[in-house]
């Protein structure tokens, strides 16, 4: 187990955005969180990251911090593409892995402004500046959002080979992609677990 | 006739008092915006309220205020800041101090949960969060420096009632300008205002060069 969470519930301003929430985040799988717009995925990832707190229940997880994420609306930092990664070691002080830079032919953006980029080029460049920090888990909403068919196909190749030998936590829309990714699904309702099961199970319970 | 030491005394007067003005009112406004942007407290909303009426302040009645604070009968009339450059630069700062606070607490209130939320996932400290969100949006603050910058400059109520006008020492371009058309020398008054005018621009042109070289 890597994050246990009971009768967890979430408030802001009064009102109820996730409630008895009950999940167990295994280690070394890829658990694929769904749901509607607004239906608290991304408020879920973040709680499990520790980005957030519960309002009430129970939350235990063997990170004793928050680790980098890939948010929704990623962190845009002006100036150029290079500086993005640059300022992150600064903060971090760590190694950066350049490696999905490369896959992802990110090498000629390198000096170019972040302004002057189109939405898919960003997110490659988010995606990369997550997996820059090396971690051993992730936290991915959302990662496939304004790519392309061939970008898209490309992200999943990697993730496949990071599911390997890593945790990922990720939100999702696309159902055959989690189809391939996944091995625990979770579908959120107006905050509520609808469906948690393994893969097998899931879809049987969910026919789509 | 235009006598253009004068011109030059009254360029460098309005020079000295909007710039020490707006530095002042910037540096405060970071620093309170940035509190009251990213606490919570009591009364926070009255405040925001406040400040954001006060943006409209007539710079008349703000000078009247200072007026009223140092003129020799006032609370501050021992300090002898009455008709100084240092009285304008009072009044300047009780003009632009709300309208700089509001905007980058409007600017931080939108940016700093999203900014945040990343950067603490990063493991980013306090520090590293305001350092970034003060570089990361230069634009911002360039703008809300230049607007600081203009209202002051082109102010002349306020400055006309603490600094008195008075000739080598107060007489900025706005009450020169103001003086020389109440004589009726017009042609005077245009070309000062002409030289006013250029005078915004080129400092507007500088921040908007550093502005785009983001």
């Amino acid at each position: 187990m890597m994050i246990n969470l009971k009768k967890i519930q979430y408030q802001i301003s009064k009102k109820t955005i996730l409630d008895n929430i009950n999940l167990n985040i295994q280690d070394g799988k890829t658990t694929i969180i769904m749901g509607k717009n607004g239906s608290g995925k991304s408020t879920l990832l973040k709680l499990l990251n520790q980005i957030i707190k519960p309002s009430s229940g129970f939350f235990e997880s063997n990170l004793s911090k928050p680790v980098p994420m890939l948010f929704q609306k990623p962190l845009i930092l002006q100036n150029s593409v290079i500086y993005n990664y640059q300022i992150l070691k600064q903060i971090k002080k760590h190694q950066i892995n350049h490696s999905w830079f490369e896959k992802f032919n990110l090498l000629n953006l390198s000096n170019q402004k972040m302004i002057s980029l189109s939405e898919g080029e960003k997110q490659k460049i988010f995606i990369s500046r997550i997996m820059s920090f090396d971690q051993s888990q992730l936290f991915l909403d959302e990662p496939n959002q304004s790519l392309d068919l061939q970008s898209e196909k490309l992200l999943i190749d990697l993730l496949m080979k990071e599911k390997k030998e890593k945790t990922i936590v990720m939100t999702l829309h696309d159902f055959e992609i989690a189809k391939k990714i996944g091995d625990y699904f979770i579908y959120l309702e107006n905050g509520k677990i609808l469906v948690q099961d393994k893969y097998e199970n899931f879809f049987k319970k969910f026919p789509l | 006739m235009l006598d253009t030491s004068k011109v030059f005394e009254a360029i460098i007067i309005s020079l000295h008092v909007s710039f020490v003005s707006t530095l002042f009112a910037f540096s405060i406004s970071i620093f309170f915006g940035y509190l009251i942007a990213t606490k919570k407290f009591i009364l926070k909303r009255y405040i925001v309220s406040i400040l954001g009426s006060l943006t409209s302040i007539p710079p008349v009645c703000a000078g009247l205020i200072v007026y009223l604070i140092i003129s020799r009968s006032g609370p501050l009339g021992w300090m002898e800041l009455l008709y100084t450059p240092s009285a304008m630069i009072i009044a300047q700062f009780i003009i632009i101090f709300p309208i700089m606070v509001t905007l980058i607490i409007n600017y931080i209130e939108r940016e700093y949960p999203q900014l945040r939320d990343e950067l603490i996932s990063y493991g980013a400290s306090q520090k590293d969060i305001l350092f970034l969100l003060v570089t990361n949006q230069k634009g911002i603050y360039l703008t809300t420096l230049l607007i600081g910058f203009g209202r002051a400059v082109s102010e002349y109520g306020a400055a006309a009632i603490v600094g008195g006008s008075i000739d080598h020492v107060t007489r900025n371009m706005t009450a020169m300008i103001a003086l020389e058309t109440a004589k009726g020398n017009i042609l005077i008054g245009v070309t000062l205002g002409a030289i006013l005018i250029s005078i915004s621009l080129i400092i507007s042109f500088g921040i908007n060069y550093f502005k785009n070289d983001d």
